[in-house]
């Protein structure tokens, strides 16, 4: 079966959050319970030089969401098989199995599950599957301003985009096999050396 | 319909009982989504709402003054609003490109549906701020409205009354204008001229140009090779649907981006090649050492500047000020002593000097090049200089009327833009304006202001401002410099006589109100607005759900106080609705003046398109004909051409403030003085991605994703012993805030930023909790245009 | 998004210290020098509560799921997902334990102790083996590490071997005493453990609270063994051995607190 991926652009995201808004807009998701949430990464130095400066610190965004892995280690390690991969290879939460334990945010290295606290189960993006199955775009990649996320079978993105699937702070994507292509933002081969970090946590 | 039904339904539309019920089921429910919204049915299901029985109408982002204007896809159920998407329209080409909405947009239903909207008309109890309201009926509320606008005006006069500045909402049916006809036809009210945006902009680009129609068509940018975005951030602030987005397709097609900001800004990030980190309000200090590069490497285009610009030098002096300083006097020194070298500026502005150079050689030598001023380094101290030392750059390069250049100023779409306003608020028969930022001055001391405050249409003011009208508009405490200051103006009974505030919330402006009266929202009522400063599009905003309580559209408030003076048959043109007179907007105003392409009104409504665009194939250059033939085709300026030597300023006869040729002028609150030690931060308030000024501020999505913070760069913070996250305390000569931070690299030392907008939060002790960057700010306007200057200012800060 | 509970530190702890009890007491009902009635009774002591940190563990295990309502569920996934497998053999335990509680208090001779007892501790064992499967996560490096595992193994020999003292200490002092050295050296065991952990976690050692609690730790350990007090088994002990569990508890909170990597 061909798999469908995104594509995200950290070259052009601007960090606005649209796609995360749309997509709580679309699941009705309380302002905390976030799907697709965007990363503010920051690193470099600022290097005082008299009355300048030499050197100038650098960011980018990266806006991220389930990516639909090919080994979805959340899908091995839930006990209640509530995670599973739907037969658009997509992975979707089954509620009625669900038990709440949290044990597949800890096997995600993107930590795309989130404990709905309002059903006491587990819940993620489901890659919008009554969408794609009636060939639509998943709420998200539609809503960018900047046009920096795209969606599609995952070898058509690869073909057309590259095949880099991890930039700085993501694993390397043996890990999982995450179904996305990433356009690495300038300065993210900066951002894997030295001090770089996550500089909007609380907001994720 | 009878007449009498007829003026029943303009005026009291919105009392409806069914979505009575339906809100009050909404507000008691948890505010989960559509699926408890219904919940009252006995329905439990806590998905979203299937697509059986969905409406999708399509229509204009109520946007509020975003800088944008955005086509939402709104679908409806039970008429309640399920969920918003938005432009997806076939193609997403550069000549017609997708106008997709934001975050703001996107999260309206947040706003829409939030708890705290304004239901009834509330008539104050308690002291003015102190928020003790009770509720009246609207019949009581249009008898009080009645009493005392008739009250103030057999006592003072009209020009007694006030309807201030606002944009919170407009659509032309909606926000200030139906106030403004109204009080027009009751023999008018004090006007005002300028706005809290871009009033120096404003002002100085026609000192320049003659015009304020600077700015090519968007799409032209695709022709340059070089962008300049100083303190100019799209990504964030918009400045027109899609101007991020063209900026990213000018880049692809080959333009070399820089940013120069004090903030490393979403714009800098996504879209530019560079970043420059510069000093906030030392702009014309690296302008005029860019001008210093290119004139003394002989990089300015000579021909251009003798053919079509005035006062560059002494050869090209207007006639009769041969002897006054030309701008080449003021850069290389030769009239002051002071040679504004890239030396001289790198230690006002913490740019290197090297790269101010490098700037100055691509700016000069890339053409065609584009330098984008952002309106933020404009609403500071001298704010006029940096419009015109912009310009100047400009000019002197020959980037000016050409394809792909850019003249810079302000920037309005050349050969005609947006409408901005079609509704016909009418002649206003009290003549005499006031400088925007001034309202605070004439409700003190009007009857002393003048000329030297920027009075115009009369010489002098008849009355201090007694009543103030406020629509759609939080300037009066949370977006007006100084709020302790204001908010003592505003407490004072024997200075304001009656406040009236019209909103969708209880605002800190409405909190200071003597009537707060109930508006609807933009999906609520009909209106119609053009894109916001470019584009050629014009959005339909039908009205998509039922005003909820007993809110009114303005219109519809206005209709109503209209019949109570007896001219209901005037103001509403025989009994318009807001519907028709969108009709009559697309009909008579559009179709007649800038699409005649645009189909007729009954059509374009039927169709759901939402919006009407016209594909810019080929994009207008502003003064191309000026440029080809400056002779014959002079500009509106004294002299017909572009001014770097400026009589009228010169006439103004203030040469240290206003001078004549754009000059780097050290602003009254500045990091180098003694007072400095004092406060050692400077500070500035940067239109945040979560809000549209203060709208949205209390929208869960965005205000989540977008948490109000003090954002401080990682010296600043280690010199104060603060952590990531800490509550600190910042502070001036006036006022103090308590805020949470966030340490961030993106702020350049020495800055902190506290994002504007966020609503006024005071405690016991008048300590601001809600992070208004206005605690801080300044009363004081800028010299010439009177604009404010609110971004000018110098704080001190420790952990709290 | 850190990822922390307590809960869960709790029920791993308490299970493994549960099994180190079950294993350690089955060594001392066979090598005790006492009458065999005292033996016995203290071993029922033993296995009543190594039998009540099991029931303590498991509804500490329970109040972290939200929707404990589904629980019967968690056993679904045997085929890929070691808390299933953690699940069952939790469960396979407690019920061996039951019924070895009830053949041992009732002295039920038609059942030899020996058949539980013996489950028992194999699936103990490997409980103890799926438990450090479930949590050793390769999304999560801080518990891909040998130090995390180890601190799996040690627990129950320094959990089982200190509370063997804490019963047997006034009942048979000389014998006690092995015990106390058992748990002794994986107390030293355990605070090098927690070194590693630092040390391949590239944190320093002041940055740990813990390191504190595990010096003092230390510090009594030296006393405790100073010739002076050396063969006396009295208070300090219980007071040493407690800190040492205390230890590594806390030690236990640390590796369960951690950062997603990649988020």
């Amino acid at each position: 079966m061909r798999r469908y991926g995104f594509y995200i652009d950290t070259a052009h995201c601007s960090g606005c959050k649209t796609c995360q808004i749309a997509c709580q807009d679309k699941n009705d998701l309380y302002p905390e319970l976030i799907w697709r949430k965007v990363l503010d990464i920051e690193g470099g130095e600022w290097e005082e030089d008299e009355e300048t400066y030499k050197n100038y610190p650098f960011a980018y965004h990266l806006s991220i969401s389930c990516n639909h892995c090919s080994e979805p280690l959340c899908v091995h390690a839930c006990p209640t098989q509530a995670m599973h991969v739907t037969d658009i290879g997509s992975v979707g939460i089954d509620e009625s199995k669900c038990i709440g334990c949290g044990y597949c945010t800890w096997a995600c290295p993107y930590d795309a599950p989130r404990l709905n606290k309002k059903t006491g189960r587990m819940s993620k993006c489901d890659m919008c599957y009554d969408k794609v199955i009636n060939n639509e775009n998943p709420i998200c990649v539609d809503s960018c301003p900047m046009r920096a996320l795209d969606f599609g079978y995952l070898d058509d993105l690869e073909a057309r985009y590259g095949d880099k699937k991890s930039i700085f702070p993501l694993v390397a994507e043996d890990l999982t096999g995450p179904s996305m292509v990433i356009n690495p933002h300038r300065d993210s081969e900066k951002a894997g050396e030295g001090n770089s970090e996550i500089a909007n946590r609380e907001e994720l | 319909m009878t007449d009498s039904k007829r003026k029943q339904d303009i005026i009291n539309r919105g009392i409806d009982r069914r979505s009575f019920i339906k809100w009050s089921s909404l507000l008691t429910g948890t505010l989960l989504g559509p699926g408890v919204m219904v919940s009252c049915d006995g329905n439990n299901s806590p998905t979203a709402s299937s697509s059986a029985g969905e409406k999708i109408i399509r229509t204009g982002c109520p946007a509020h003054n975003c800088g944008g204007k955005c086509l939402l896809k709104v679908h409806v159920k039970d008429g309640i609003i399920t969920r918003i998407e938005t432009d997806d329209r076939q193609g997403d080409s550069i000549a017609d490109p997708q106008l997709r909405a934001c975050l703001r947009g996107r999260s309206y239903r947040k706003r829409q549906y939030h708890p705290d909207r304004l239901k009834y008309p509330l008539l104050r109890t308690g002291e003015r701020g102190e928020a003790k309201f009770k509720k009246i009926s609207w019949d009581e509320a249009y008898d009080i409205m009645h009493r005392e606008i008739s009250a103030v005006i057999s006592r003072y006069g009209n020009s007694a009354i006030h309807v201030p500045y606002g944009t919170g909402s407009y659509t032309n049916t909606n926000g200030r204008w139906p106030a403004a006809r109204l009080m027009n036809m009751l023999g008018g009210y004090l006007g005002y001229y300028n706005s809290y945006s871009w009033a120096c902009t404003n002002i100085a680009t026609p000192t320049m140009f003659g015009t304020l129609a600077s700015g090519n068509q968007r799409q032209d940018w695709m022709n340059s090779r070089y962008i300049l975005m100083w303190g100019w951030n799209p990504a964030e602030m918009k400045d027109g649907t899609n101007s991020d987005y063209f900026i990213r397709k000018a880049r692809e097609n080959g333009a070399r981006v820089v940013c120069i900001d004090p903030r490393m800004t979403p714009s800098a990030v996504a879209l530019a090649d560079e970043w420059i980190a510069i000093r906030p309000g030392t702009d014309v200090a690296m302008m005029s050492a860019m001008a210093w590069v290119i004139i003394t490497e002989g990089l300015e285009d000579n021909e251009f500047i003798q053919k079509c610009c005035s006062g560059y030098d002494s050869s090209t002096m207007p006639e009769g000020f041969e002897d006054e300083e030309a701008y080449k006097d003021y850069i290389l020194g030769s009239s002051d002593g002071i040679p504004k070298t890239p030396e001289w500026a790198e230690k006002i502005t913490a740019v290197p000097s090297a790269t101010i150079k490098r700037i100055a050689r691509e700016y000069a030598t890339t053409s065609p090049a584009v330098l984008y001023q952002g309106y933020g380094m404009q609403r500071r101290a001298y704010g006029e200089q940096v419009v015109r030392a912009g310009a100047t750059l400009a000019a002197i390069t020959g980037n000016i009327g050409i394809p792909g250049g850019w003249a810079s100023g302000l920037a309005g779409q050349a050969g005609g833009g947006p409408f901005w306003t079609v509704f016909p608020s009418g002649k206003n028969p009290v003549k005499a304006r006031i400088p925007v930022y001034l309202w605070t001055e004439a409700v003190m001391k009007g009857t002393e202001m003048g000329p030297e405050h920027g009075i115009r249409g009369a010489d002098s003011l008849d009355n201090n401002i007694k009543l103030i009208w406020s629509v759609a508009s939080n300037i009066l405490v949370n977006q007006h410099g100084n709020i302790n200051r204001t908010v003592e103006i505003l407490k004072d009974p024997d200075l304001l006589d009656f406040i009236i505030v019209q909103d969708n919330f209880l605002t800190p402006s409405a909190k200071y109100a003597d009537l707060v009266l109930p508006a609807c929202t933009q999906f609520e009522t009909w209106g119609i607005e053009d894109g916001w400063k470019y584009g050629e599009e014009v959005f339909l905003t039908p009205q998509i759900v039922e005003p909820p309580f007993e809110t009114k559209s303005d219109y519809s408030i206005c209709a109503g106080l209209a019949e109570r003076f007896g001219i209901y048959d005037k103001f509403t043109e025989g009994g318009r609705t807001e519907k028709d007179w969108v009709a009559w907007f697309v009909d008579e105003i559009y179709r007649k003046t800038r699409f005649s392409d645009m189909p007729p009104f009954r059509k374009f409504a039927a169709s759901n398109a939402g919006v009407y665009t016209k594909p810019v194939n080929k994009p207008r250059v502003a003064f191309t004909d000026f440029v080809k033939d400056p002779e014959n085709k002079p500009l509106n300026t004294p002299s017909g051409k572009i001014e770097i030597f400026s009589t009228e300023l010169h006439n103004a006869g203030q040469p240290d403030e206003v001078p004549a040729v754009p000059k780097y002028i050290r602003e009254w609150d500045n990091p180098f003085d003694e007072k400095a030690d004092k406060y050692p931060l400077q500070a500035m308030g940067h239109h945040y991605n979560p809000r549209v000024h203060s709208t949205h501020h209390n929208n869960e999505w965005t205000m989540n994703a977008f948490p109000q913070r003090v954002f401080i760069n990682p010296i600043d913070a280690r010199n104060r012993n603060i952590k990531n996250g800490d509550e600190v305390l910042i502070w001036n000569e006036r006022g103090r805030m308590r805020l949470k931070c966030r340490i961030t690299r993106k702020m350049m030392p020495g800055v902190v930023d506290i994002p504007q907008g966020a609503w006024y939060d005071p405690d016991e002790d008048g300590i601001d909790r809600g992070g208004n960057v206005n605690i801080l700010t300044s009363e004081r306007w800028t010299p010439f245009a009177r604009g404010n200057a609110q971004h000018t200012i110098m704080v001190n800060m420790r952990k709290a | 998004m850190e990822k922390y509970n307590l809960s869960l530190v709790l029920f791993t702890w308490l299970t493994q210290a549960s099994v180190g009890l079950l294993i350690l007491r089955s060594i001392y009902v066979r090598q005790s020098q006492n009458d065999k009635i005292k033996t016995y009774i203290t071993g029922h002591f033993m296995l009543t509560s190594a039998f009540i940190m099991l029931v303590a563990g498991l509804i500490l295990s329970f109040t972290h799921l939200h929707y404990p309502a589904h629980a019967y569920n968690a056993i679904n996934n045997l085929g890929s997902s070691w808390m299933s497998r953690e699940i069952i053999a939790e469960t396979i335990l407690l019920f061996t334990v039951l019924v070895w509680y009830i053949v041992n208090r009732m002295r039920i001779r038609q059942i030899p102790v020996v058949i539980p007892e013996t489950i028992a501790i194999v699936s103990g064992i490997v409980l103890v083996y799926f438990m450090i499967r479930t949590y050793m996560l390769p999304s999560i490096p801080e518990l891909h590490n040998p130090s995390f595992p180890v601190s799996f193994i040690i627990t129950p020999v320094l959990g089982g071997a200190a509370f063997v003292f804490f019963f047997i200490r006034k009942k048979e002092p000389a014998y006690a005493e092995r015990f106390r050295l058992i748990a002794s050296i994986a107390f030293v065991l355990s605070f090098i453990n927690h070194l590693l952990f630092l040390f391949l976690s590239n944190s320093y050692l002041l940055d740990s609270p813990v390191t504190f609690v595990y010096i003092a730790g230390i510090i009594l350990l030296i006393v405790r063994y100073y010739p002076v007090l050396k063969n006396k088994t009295g208070i300090s002990d219980v007071i040493f051995l407690s800190l040492a569990i205390v230890c590594d508890l806390l030690f236990r909170v640390l590796t369960l607190t951690f950062t997603n990597p990649g988020i």
